[in-house]
């Protein structure tokens, strides 16, 4: 048969006593109590706490080591940026640069192109002036030839002034015809 | 079947010359050594990374209960301070509140100068052990704030020259002492109930419907070692506060700790 809890409070007791309270009992707790507390503090709470303040060290440790990372890497993409505006911005300049020095390069190779030219075409055309003074006085000299072998024959024959002057003519006729030819 | 019968007190089972040892001593007594004996086996085991199920509870258990400490005192070092006496007052009624559950705890019976008489009784449901726990706990705080704020300071809390602080400290004064009541009291109602609860279910309807009932009282031996525990700590934390500095968070404090009954 279940048997249920014991005996009843002390009907006869009154205040404190009836609810159980003593003297004896609560000072037998509060040293059981105290007991327990030292054992614990002393044996027990010492290495968890420690693991647990080791824990929170490890933690708080790595905590820290991401938010340095994690700084250092901000640093590190803001240089990357700095770092690629000025390269950027170097670029741009080196850029524009190279095109106006490429234009006045340009510019300056028409310029001396356009000089060289010039001259050249000064050059040939004074070679051109010299050879055809050349050719003419070489003309000359060779229709005087031609007038002095054509005179020599004429004379060599008797010849009457009507004759002696058609020959000539004819002669001068001859020579402006071969100097036309030539040129 | 034998006549209910209810016992508000508890019953002495062992003589010691004049000292009469109680069945709900012996209890606290089994209580406390089984309590130092798991924690030192298991403390001896805890490392940065725990391996087994009692080392892993201990361990979060220690680390949560920590942490609660440092959100209501937002001092570290403080809560080290605090940790030792908190977890002990957790253990201890926790661990007694349970030991009323355990099959044989009330009807175990030996036969004593006084009659049949349970051997052990769940020390909580005992006025005595409450009491003593209230005890211990307004003193403790008292002796932390004095530690903290020095003796005068503190005593200036209860004593002024200014008749309305000196009202005030009379009040205050006074209310140290209904702690001591309403912490002893509310643990020991508790846990007295639900233990009666059982009985009284058990003792109706024998098989399969107290079973919600234990699971109820195992909840409400929790919830009670919680709120014990969460009220000391933030009794701590007000005492230890001068005037106009009271730093706990309400927010912060375990929700438990509103659950007062």
């Amino acid at each position: 048969m279940f048997l249920v809890a014991a005996v009843a409070a002390e009907e006869s007791s009154t205040g404190l006593a009836a609810l159980g309270i003593d003297g004896k009992g609560l000072i037998f707790q509060i040293i059981n109590f105290g007991l327990l507390l030292a054992i614990l503090s002393r044996f027990a709470y010492r290495p968890l706490l420690k693991v647990l303040e080791e824990r929170r060290q490890t933690i708080a440790n790595s905590l820290k080591s991401a938010r340095d990372i994690e700084q250092a890497k901000a640093e590190l993409e803001s240089t990357e940026r700095s770092v690629m505006a000025d390269a950027r911005q170097q670029a741009e300049f080196i850029i524009s640069r190279g095109e106006k020095s490429a234009a006045e390069i340009r510019q300056h190779a028409q310029t001396i192109g356009q000089e060289t030219a010039d001259r050249l075409f000064k050059q040939a055309e004074a070679r051109i002036s010299r050879q055809v003074e050349q050719v003419k006085g070489d003309l000359k000299q060779e229709v005087l030839q031609l007038v002095a072998l054509a005179t020599e024959r004429v004379v060599a024959t008797r010849l009457d002034a009507a004759q002696d002057e058609s020959i000539i003519m004819k002669a001068v006729v001859a020579a402006e015809q071969a100097i036309k030819d030539q040129r | 079947m034998s006549a209910l019968h209810i016992s508000l007190a508890a019953e002495p089972v062992i003589n010691i010359g004049s000292f009469v040892i109680t069945n709900s001593m012996l209890a606290s007594v089994v209580a406390s050594v089984f309590i130092v004996t798991l924690t030192l086996l298991v403390t001896r085991r805890v490392a940065l990374q725990p391996k087994g199920l009692a080392v892993n509870i201990l361990d979060a258990g220690g680390e949560a209960l920590l942490a609660m400490i440092e959100r209501v005192t937002n001092h570290h070092q403080r809560a080290l301070t605090y940790f030792p006496f908190l977890a002990t007052l957790f253990l201890f009624i926790i661990v007694n509140n349970w030991l009323g559950l355990l099959p044989g705890v009330g009807t175990i019976v030996i036969n004593t100068p006084h009659g049949t008489m349970p051997l052990l009784r769940g020390a909580t449901a005992d006025l005595n052990t409450t009491f003593a726990l209230a005890i211990i706990s307004v003193i403790l705080t008292q002796i932390y704030a004095i530690r903290h704020l020095g003796l005068l300071t503190h005593l200036g809390k209860y004593f002024s020259l200014n008749p309305i602080l000196l009202f005030v400290g009379l009040l205050e004064f006074i209310a140290e002492f209904s702690k001591v009541l309403s912490f002893s009291f509310r643990l020991f109602g508790n846990i007295f109930a639900g233990e009666v609860l059982l009985v009284v279910i058990s003792f109706l309807v024998p098989l399969v419907a107290p079973l919600p009932f234990f699971f109820l009282e195992l909840f409400v031996g929790f919830i009670q070692a919680l709120v014990f525990t969460t009220l000391t700590l933030v009794f701590l934390e007000i005492a230890s506060a001068s005037h106009g500095e009271h730093t706990v968070d309400v927010h912060s404090a375990p929700a438990s700790a509103s659950l007062v009954n």
